[in-house]
């Protein structure tokens, strides 16, 4: 067992078996006023996003903003090019709008999802292959069937205050996770 | 580098390592660096004059690589003859990349074709028309145009050779010395001398004096059952015949008066189309021709009935006392057609007789001309000279009973043309043969002198008109081989060079001035026969009486790509697609689809064919258009000897020559894949090939096919093609493959479908498949406006020119061969295989410099000789002016005897195309499919009488 | 089903890798793989030796079976995204158990297409220029041309469906990271999961992607096998230059992919004994699709006839050929093989049958491939000109080169068996949990 004093904790995690509880305890603790906190589940439990008042909508923004930046690449390359070298072909005009928007689509898809699984990775960090989390004894259970609910560590992180409130919604276990691994 | 050079020379015979290891040895030969050093300072004096040796000797190596593979082309003496003359008299030291034209000619049959031969660096390339002499007018037929790489035939004979064993000619010049010596002693008894026709009268010249000096000795000729022009004979005149009658007869077909016939028609034709009198053509015979298909009026009959048919025509122009058999109705309405025809044309009319007729219908057709006083329409052309030579079938015999001592075959092949030969040969002491080939007589001979091509020799000739022609060299030998004239020189002990013997035949050209004026116009002045008064009419001579027609009649013609089996060897002309079977490398047995219902067979399937005692077995091949009961084969094929390429294609028929007795078909076993260009042929409601009725008719008017305008530019070329003049002769093609370095890809190949013709000639029949009506239609690129190929390509290798063209771009193409699918005429080709590059160097020598070589994976097309547009293009240039009309030529065009392609600039309403575009026959093939094609066709017109016409 | 048995399954399907069920099955499978993809290298090898003149190819031919085949696997690949993209968008929680696997036949299936038009250049070391990258002579493709358009999708769609895939899988590699006990199997999936935790904050960005990947990728399908089918109707080619065929196209490769993946589906889960988790109430799914997606082509059939009837004689005489002509075979065996056996799955209880479907998967997989050839050879043999019509048989070499590629799909097929879940285990047990729970 590690001794926490010794050890800048990263936070502290309350284990729960099902995700009702889990998005219970969320709403207690989110009225309770703890701003950082944070959830490891083993897929997307419905409702916890409200739950820990997460509203981030870049992913949507950059697929969007992706999608028009290659639309627009895309005919622009197309009539750029075709001015660039004009080649007389079949008798049709150098600026052929409708074969132009054949590939000009395919770019918009090609930007939109390049841009939105790009920002999905950036905003969270990913990869990473060294996270305090995966020192956490039991938080692997989190890939499983158990749920966890975190209390992030800040500046004015009081790990008493963390622990007591999560006690109060007697979770399965309570863990601390150490910011530094292998203690 | 300059001929004494000593690499190619210096080097032991030998090949692949043994000839690496020869340039080793020959570097460290003592004074070779020396010649080197003189040969190319470079290598002495260049970065690797340096002390290290090893070094240097590595580089010179590589540089003799090179310098050797190029000796192995140039070294060997491809170089003009000092004193032939170009035609277009270019600067006189030969500047690289400037093309010069020598006037010569190639014979056929002995008939000399003129033609002008097309030099660059020394090296012929291509064969065009002589435009100054009468007999080409600047066309030539496909033999013509092939002939060039006859002169390049990698299998020709280089050395002479005595049993079959190389040696040199000093040792072959002993044994005609003691020959002599021989002959002298005895008066020449025993000796015969066997050729084909001899139209050249130095080389009769020769043998006249052969004769004259050994009167026992006997002359030869093997004409395999065809007419010896220097006999003398009628010579047609199409162009002043307003109405020709052809029976059994094919004046427009292959043969040595192709060229002489068809631009006679031509003229004939277009001044019909000019409203300048009648052309009609009725044709009856029994195997369509090209003859047949361009008739006005044309009937199917076995050779049996056209005599019946004069009879009946004599009749019916009122020839009295004629006794005339039944007709069926077909053939009464086609002899009603033909007399009107005549007698309306009377004075201006022609009867043809094939020679194949009994000589009385050859007099009752003279009854007939007699009797309509037709004799504007022939000249009569007289005897070449005294000599008569006796016909080779007389020479079997003589050579079985031991008569013959010595036999000397000049250019010839009996052994391959004349059944039995082989087995009289066997008693003949000494057996000599002058050849381009070893063979299939030359490996009986005890002696094979190899002969030079007449392109690199001195000559002279007799064209089809009857005027003679001087043959110059266009390059000089670089085999060890000798001139016809040398050979019988050899013999005669005479050794004049050839350009003298020649010079001496000509007593007119005597002064320099003369010969000179005859060399650059490919002409001897004052050479043309007199005319002599036509044949008087013989009185009609009863007809024999029509055999039963129940038996089948066989019909054997020379082939009409490789001709006699002599030109077998030229894979040109193998994989030329056979007029009206479209059947490449290989002959077949023709017959009629109603036979073939009758016999159950089916294209290819083998069958024995028999005539009397005589038989051969091939594969069938069902002839729409052909007479019910007649069977047509091809002679040529089935060479035995003389070619890699010739060997084993086809089967040979000169056994069925002169056979007599019932003709049989049975089915044999198995059957054979045919390599046909064409699998359909049939053109039911399509119009590919449209017609009018009469003169005066027109074609409905095409709707607009596009939303855009369409392509403005000058020049904007185009090309217009008048089926009512094609007469589906081939030349053209032929003359595509040579300009444009068109590859050959053998049977197998071609069976698959993948021929590489830029041009081709299609030909379709209508109707009734055992009466139909044929067409012919050649279909280059049509350079459509709004191409769909060009869509398709992803790269941008196929676009549109400025002027009009659509462009291949070789080095561009990926081969995704979109353009070839999208493509409505199916025009485009693709190297499936490298194609090219195993060339050996002979062919490497033979191809267009002007033309790229296309590599493996790449598609190529008709470009409108885009080489002969660009080369006008840069002149117009430099004398800053228009290209003017008529200045571009393709290639197509040039050959066409008819004149029936036209190419120019569409742009200028007063040029020749556009006027054939302004008229009312002009259409586009395939107009539905909306290309808007820059190559239109001009409908055939289905009458021949100037002021409408009654045929359908 | 219960939760709790697909809870199990779930954790059961993670440890699948680790504790492969079905060896022998795999070796054998995989010893057939990779001797056609042998001969696969091999046809290459001669292709690439001796240049596309050692097919059947010809003059009017020009396009044959690797134009054929080409289109064949695009539209096998193109069910996979519909299954997992379309039915995710529909709230079709059972595509969980097929979307995984469905997803890697597309990619594989993709691949194998993506081969064939390189293979098919007279010069394949060329097929660069179709991109419009910045060369020496100064040319760029030709935008206006349907295999420019092709070149963009297919490399589109390979992009998309991969991402689309992988995404899918970080959760699962994660989790499989996490439970393994060998350190090669860890890493493995360990750098495959990026260091994936389920943090909630993630799993909220993460479905964004997923979602809007899954309503792009969509009409990106639409879009492929149209363009696909441009390359034949932009071309003047009686048989060819037709507006039913776009739809056609796409209705025709949904088919002939649903086909697939019942087949893939029905394999699987006898070699890995997945009755647990695909159950008969997938099977019963799947042969609704292919029903349905089946009577779409069959109206698409239907449709082309019509059209044909109207367009005038050529497009007239292009179908008579198809139906009377050399090739009919191909054409009858497209139709019965496609709609016959077809019938079969009107009846809930033939299509709940592995075996059932499994044969009519089959059907269908054939009978599409005989209507790409009806497509593309008796157009062609036989177009405009009488004149130029020739017939066109396929050599060894192409027969060869086809049955590589299938060993080339096999191969990387059971590589991604063996390797990774085959099964997206935590929306199995999102679907136990959540589904199963409410």
């Amino acid at each position: 067992m590690t001794d926490p004093a010794r050890h800048e904790p990263f936070a502290l995690l309350a284990e729960f078996d099902d995700p009702e509880r889990l998005v219970a305890a969320a709403h207690a603790l989110k009225e309770q006023g703890w701003a950082r906190l944070d959830a490891f589940t083993p897929f997307p439990v419905k409702g916890l996003d409200e739950a820990l008042g997460f509203a981030d909508d870049r992913v949507a923004k950059a697929t969007f903003v992706g999608g028009v930046v290659g639309a627009v690449t895309a005919f622009a390359m197309q009539a750029g090019l075709s001015l660039d070298y004009p080649l007389w072909t079949g008798g049709r005009p150098l600026i052929a709008v409708p074969s132009f928007l054949m590939i000009t689509f395919e770019l918009t898809v090609l930007g939109a999802v390049l841009a939105g699984i790009g920002t999905l990775l950036v905003t969270s960090r990913l990869p990473r292959f060294n996270h305090p989390a995966f020192d956490a004894e039991r938080l692997d259970l989190s890939r499983d069937d158990r749920y966890f609910l975190a209390i992030l560590a800040g500046p004015t992180f009081d790990r008493d205050e963390a622990g007591k409130a999560l006690a109060a919604l007697n979770p399965r276990s309570i863990t601390q996770v150490p910011k530094e691994p292998g203690a | 580098m300059s001929e004494d050079t000593p690499l190619p020379t210096g080097l032991p015979q030998a090949t692949g390592q043994a000839y690496w290891r020869g340039l080793d040895e020959l570097v460290d030969e003592p004074g070779f660096m020396a010649t080197l050093a003189e040969r190319f300072p470079a290598l002495a004096t260049g970065p690797f004059s340096g002390e290290a040796g090893d070094w240097r000797r590595r580089d010179i190596l590589k540089c003799l690589g090179g310098a050797v593979a190029l000796a192995g082309l140039d070294g060997c003496e491809r170089r003009p003859d000092e004193e032939a003359l170009p035609a277009v008299v270019a600067d006189e030291d030969g500047t690289p990349g400037v093309a010069r034209f020598y006037a010569t000619a190639v014979e056929l049959d002995g008939v000399a074709q003129p033609l002008l031969g097309k030099t660059r660096e020394g090296r012929p390339v291509k064969l065009e028309g002589n435009p100054e002499h009468p007999a080409s007018l600047g066309a030539t037929d496909a033999f013509g145009q092939a002939a060039l790489l006859d002169l390049y035939d990698p299998d020709r004979s280089a050395a002479p050779l005595e049993r079959g064993t190389p040696t040199t000619w000093a040792r072959a010049e002993d044994a005609l010395t003691g020959l002599r010596a021989a002959l002298d002693a005895s008066g020449g008894a025993g000796f015969r001398l066997l050729t084909g026709p001899v139209g050249s009268p130095t080389l009769r010249r020769q043998i006249a004096g052969l004769l004259a000096r050994w009167p026992g000795a006997r002359w030869h000729l093997l004409a395999s059952g065809r007419t010896d022009h220097t006999a003398g004979g009628d010579l047609p005149r199409l162009d002043r015949a307003e109405a020709v009658v052809c029976l059994d007869a094919d004046p427009l077909g292959p043969g040595p008066w192709q060229v002489w016939n068809a631009t006679r028609w031509g003229q004939r034709r277009r001044a019909f189309q000019g409203g300048a009198g009648s052309a009609s053509l009725y044709v009856a015979e029994p195997s369509p021709t090209i003859t047949g298909v361009t008739a006005t009026r044309r009937l199917a009959a076995a050779p049996s009935r056209i005599g019946v048919l004069l009879a009946a025509l004599a009749a019916r122009v009122g020839v009295a006392g004629v006794a005339t058999a039944p007709l069926t109705s077909p053939e009464r309405a086609w002899v009603d057609a033909a007399g009107d025809g005549l007698a309306k044309a009377r004075g201006r009319g022609l009867i043809l007789v094939g020679k194949d007729q009994p000589a009385s219908a050859q007099a009752l057709a003279a009854a007939i001309e007699a009797h309509l006083g037709n004799g504007a329409t022939r000249t009569a052309l007289p005897p070449l000279d005294a000599l008569v030579p006796v016909d080779a079938a007389a020479l079997l015999p003589d050579m079985a009973a031991g008569r013959v001592r010595t036999l000397l075959v000049l250019g010839a092949n009996p052994a391959y043309a004349l059944p039995g030969f082989a087995e009289a040969a066997a008693r003949v002491a000494t057996r000599l043969h002058a050849g381009l080939h070893v063979d299939e007589t030359a490996q009986l001979a005890h002696w094979h002198l190899p002969l030079a091509h007449l392109l690199e020799s001195w000559s002279d000739g007799r064209a089809a008109d009857g005027s003679a022609v001087p043959i110059q060299p266009l390059v000089r030998p670089w085999l060890d081989a000798r001139s016809r004239h040398a050979v019988l020189g050899l013999l005669l002990g005479d050794s004049k060079d050839d350009r003298t013997r020649v010079r001496e035949t000509w007593p007119q050209l005597s002064d320099d001035a003369a010969w000179e004026e005859a060399l650059l116009k490919g002409r001897i002045a004052g050479s043309e026969p007199a005319a002599v008064s036509p044949r008087p009419a013989a009185a009609p001579a009863p007809l024999s009486p029509p055999s039963p027609t129940d038996g089948l009649s066989l019909v054997v013609r020379p082939d009409p790509c490789v001709w006699d089996g002599s030109l077998a060897g030229n894979p040109w002309l193998q994989e030329l697609p056979k007029p009206l079977t479209k059947l490449t490398w290989g002959n077949a047995v023709h017959v009629s689809p109603a036979l073939a219902r009758e016999q159950g067979l089916k294209n290819g399937d083998m069958v024995r064919l028999t005539a009397g005692d005589r038989s051969v077995t091939g594969p069938v091949w069902i002839l729409p258009g052909q007479e019910r009961h007649t069977v047509l084969v091809h002679l040529g094929h089935g060479r035995r000897a003389g070619s890699k390429v010739a060997q084993g294609v086809g089967f040979d028929v000169h056994p069925l020559l002169g056979a007599t007795g019932p003709v049989r078909l049975e089915r044999a076993d198995g059957s054979a894949t045919l390599a046909s260009t064409q699998q359909h042929f049939a053109m039911e409601e399509d119009e590919f090939v449209r017609f009018v009725d009469t003169l005066a008719d027109t074609l409905p008017p095409e709707p607009a096919s596009s939303f855009y305008p369409p392509q403005k530019s000058s020049p904007a070329w185009g090309m217009a093609i008048d089926l009512d003049l094609c007469i589906g002769c081939n030349a053209c093609v032929v003359a595509c493959v040579a300009e444009n370095n068109v590859p050959m890809v053998g049977a197998e190949q071609v069976a698959k479908g993948r021929e590489m013709h830029w041009l081709r000639v299609d030909r379709y029949y209508r109707g009734d498949p055992d009466d139909p009506v044929h067409a012919f239609q050649p279909v280059p690129c049509m350079h459509c406006e709004d191409a769909p190929c060009e869509m398709g390509c992803p790269v941008n290798a196929t676009v549109h020119s400025p002027d009009g063209l659509n462009l291949q771009v070789y080095n561009r193409c990926i081969g995704t061969r979109t353009c070839s699918a999208y493509c409505p005429y199916k025009v485009r080709r693709f190297n499936w295989f490298d194609l090219t590059s195993k060339d050996p160097p002979e062919l490497r020598a033979a191809r267009n410099p002007e033309v790229t070589v296309r590599s493996r994976g790449v598609m190529e097309k008709c470009t409108y000789c885009i080489q002969r547009i660009s080369a006008a293009r840069i002149t117009a240039k430099k004398e800053d002016r228009a290209i003017a009309e008529g200045e571009v030529v393709t290639a197509c065009q040039a050959a066409c005897p008819t004149q029936a392609i036209v190419f120019g600039d569409v742009s200028r309403p007063d040029s020749a195309v556009s006027t054939r575009k302004a008229g009312g026959r002009d259409y586009d093939l395939l107009a539905e499919a909306q290309t808007r094609p820059r190559t239109t066709y001009q409908a055939r017109i289905r009458s021949g009488e100037s002021h409408g016409g009654e045929e359908a | 089903m219960t939760a709790a048995s697909d809870k199990r399954a779930a954790q059961w399907v993670l440890a699948l890798p680790t504790r492969f069920p079905a060896p022998t099955a795999w070796l054998v499978s995989m010893g057939v793989a990779l001797s056609l993809l042998a001969l696969f290298l091999v046809s290459v090898g001669v292709l690439f030796a001796q240049g596309p003149g050692v097919w059947g190819n010809n003059i009017p031919v020009g396009w044959g079976f690797p134009i054929i085949n080409y289109v064949w696997w695009l539209g096998i690949g193109h069910a996979g995204t519909l299954i997992s993209a379309m039915l995710l968008l529909l709230g079709q929680d059972w595509r969980n158990t097929l979307n995984r696997f469905a997803e890697a036949m597309t990619l594989f299936a993709v691949t194998c297409a993506g081969l064939y038009p390189i293979l098919h250049l007279g010069r394949p070391w060329r097929f660069y220029w179709m991109a419009p990258y910045v060369s020496t002579m100064g040319v760029w493709p030709q935008f206006r041309s349907p295999l420019t358009w092709d070149f963009f999708a297919v490399l589109t769609y390979l992009i998309v469906s991969t991402l689309f895939w992988y995404i899918g899988i970080i959760p699962d590699l994660a989790a499989a990271r996490d439970r393994a006990t060998r350190r090669r199997w860890q890493v493995l999936f360990g750098l495959g999961a990026l260091g994936w935790r389920g943090q909630a904050s993630h799993w909220q960005r993460w479905q964004q992607a997923y979602r809007l990947t899954a309503a792009i990728a969509v009409p990106l399908v639409v879009s492929v096998h149209s363009e696909i089918s441009l390359l034949f109707a932009a071309g003047p080619i009686p048989g060819w230059a037709s507006t039913v065929f776009p739809p056609y196209f796409v209705l025709g490769a949904a088919f002939s992919g649903f086909a697939v993946v019942s087949m893939l589906t029905v394999w699987l889960r006898w070699m890995l004994g997945l009755h647990a988790l695909v159950t008969p109430r997938h099977l019963d799914m799947l042969g609704r699709l292919t029903l349905a997606t089946g009577l779409m082509t069959a109206y698409g059939y239907v449709a082309e006839v019509f059209a044909a009837a109207w367009a005038g004689r050529h497009e007239m005489a292009t179908l008579t050929a198809r139906v009377t002509g050399p090739y009919a075979w191909s054409w009858w065996g497209a139709v019965l093989l496609n709609f016959v056996p077809l019938q079969l799955l009107w009846s809930q209880r033939a299509r709940t049958r592995p075996l059932v479907l499994l044969l009519v998967g089959a059907c269908a997989t054939v009978g599409m491939w005989l209507e790409r050839f009806m497509l593309v050879v008796t157009s062609l043999h036989h177009d405009w000109l009488a004149s130029s019509a020739h017939r066109y048989v396929p050599t060894f070499w192409d027969w060869s080169l086809f049955a590589g590629t299938i060993g080339l799909f096999l191969t990387l097929f059971l590589l991604f068996v063996r390797l990774l879940p085959v099964i997206s285990a935590f929306e199995v047990r999102e679907e136990a949990v959540e589904g199963g729970g409410d």
